[in-house]
């Protein structure tokens, strides 16, 4: 995959500064969309299930399909963009094997396991709000641990 | 040393997650516009018997630009480890690469020509629009393919 132009994240000043900025600012799309998250569905699995369906003692109409999909046509990719190329530097970090291989699977799995729970929430059952509730975090969690650890490696003197 | 192990895990992981996202693409095209020409024109341009208003050129403007900027980027993330691969000739894949960015510009650019009354456009959608998600769907088969067969290579290898 050859979306860096050096395998070594120090192979220039111009190019750690490039890679922590993009770092940096992304560290604030994975902030940023848990806030936008929160705003739209809520900030526990009841009022996610409250907006998906709606809630008669608060007035609350359910959310459209139309909506829904947009929603996930959106998201999805945005967080397919931030966390491949949030991985792709992980790779070239001085990390083990099994620490790098755990922060790809769990942050991918996480987006996989949210998206298609969040579909099923709305047509199978309420009970898949939780595994898109958890898997939502997990995936934000680990990519703002992931742009950390990039942050550290580039601000480490070498 | 990058483990290619890794690497592989990572496009697999991308290879599924984008599937997915073509997925909730073609699910919206069918449940918003239909799957008719005639559904696609009533859609865009609107029906006053049936008091459907026409698109404006500033709701199209809105769904097109975010559109041209992540299509493009998707078909060139994902087509350029195609490069990379022997899989398919050379002459294939400008064939591959050329029918996904001029299948996504016409379908990106039809509704304004049906808005402008040239229902033809419809038709133009409808074929181009199917025709990226088919090419998209061969993209991510011969990449999985190609990975595949490069990780049975890697476990090969270290049996030795």
């Amino acid at each position: 995959m050859k979306f860096l132009v050096s395998k070594n994240v120090h192979a220039n000043p111009n190019f750690k500064l490039l890679l922590g900025f993009y770092a940096f600012l992304l560290l604030f799309y994975f902030l940023g969309d848990l806030v936008y998250l929160q705003h739209f569905f809520g900030d526990s699995p009841a009022s996610i299930l409250s907006t998906l369906k709606g809630n008669e003692e608060e007035f609350l109409e359910p959310l459209g399909l139309l909506s829904l999909l947009e929603h996930i046509h959106i998201s999805l990719f945005l967080g397919i963009m931030a966390l491949f190329t949030t991985l792709a530097i992980v790779l070239r970090l001085e990390l083990s094997r099994g620490h790098k291989g755990s922060i790809i699977v769990l942050s991918m799995l996480s987006l996989l396991i949210a998206s298609l729970s969040l579909i099923a929430t709305y047509f199978l059952s309420d009970i898949f709000v939780y595994p898109f509730f958890s898997g939502t975090i997990i995936w934000h969690g680990v990519g703002v641990y992931a742009l950390l650890l990039i942050l550290k490696e580039l601000l480490r003197k070498k | 040393m990058i483990s290619k192990k890794l690497y592989f895990l990572l496009l697999i992981f991308a290879l599924v997650l984008i599937a997915l996202q073509l997925g909730s693409g073609i699910w919206l095209f069918i449940l918003k516009y239909g799957l008719s020409p005639a559904e696609i024109v009533l859609y865009f341009a609107g029906n006053e018997a049936e008091f459907i208003m026409p698109k404006s050129f500033e709701g199209l403007i809105e769904t097109a630009v975010p559109h041209f900027l992540a299509i493009s980027l998707t078909v060139f993330v994902y087509a350029h480890f195609l490069l990379f691969t022997k899989i398919i000739s050379e002459d294939k894949k400008w064939l591959l690469i050329f029918g996904l960015f001029s299948s996504a510009a016409v379908d990106i650019f039809s509704p304004f020509g049906i808005i402008y009354g040239y229902e033809i456009f419809a038709w133009f959608k409808v074929i181009a629009f199917w025709s990226f998600e088919m090419l998209m769907g061969l993209l991510l088969y011969i990449l999985f393919l190609v990975f595949l067969k490069a990780q049975k290579e890697l476990i090969r290898k270290s049996r030795r």
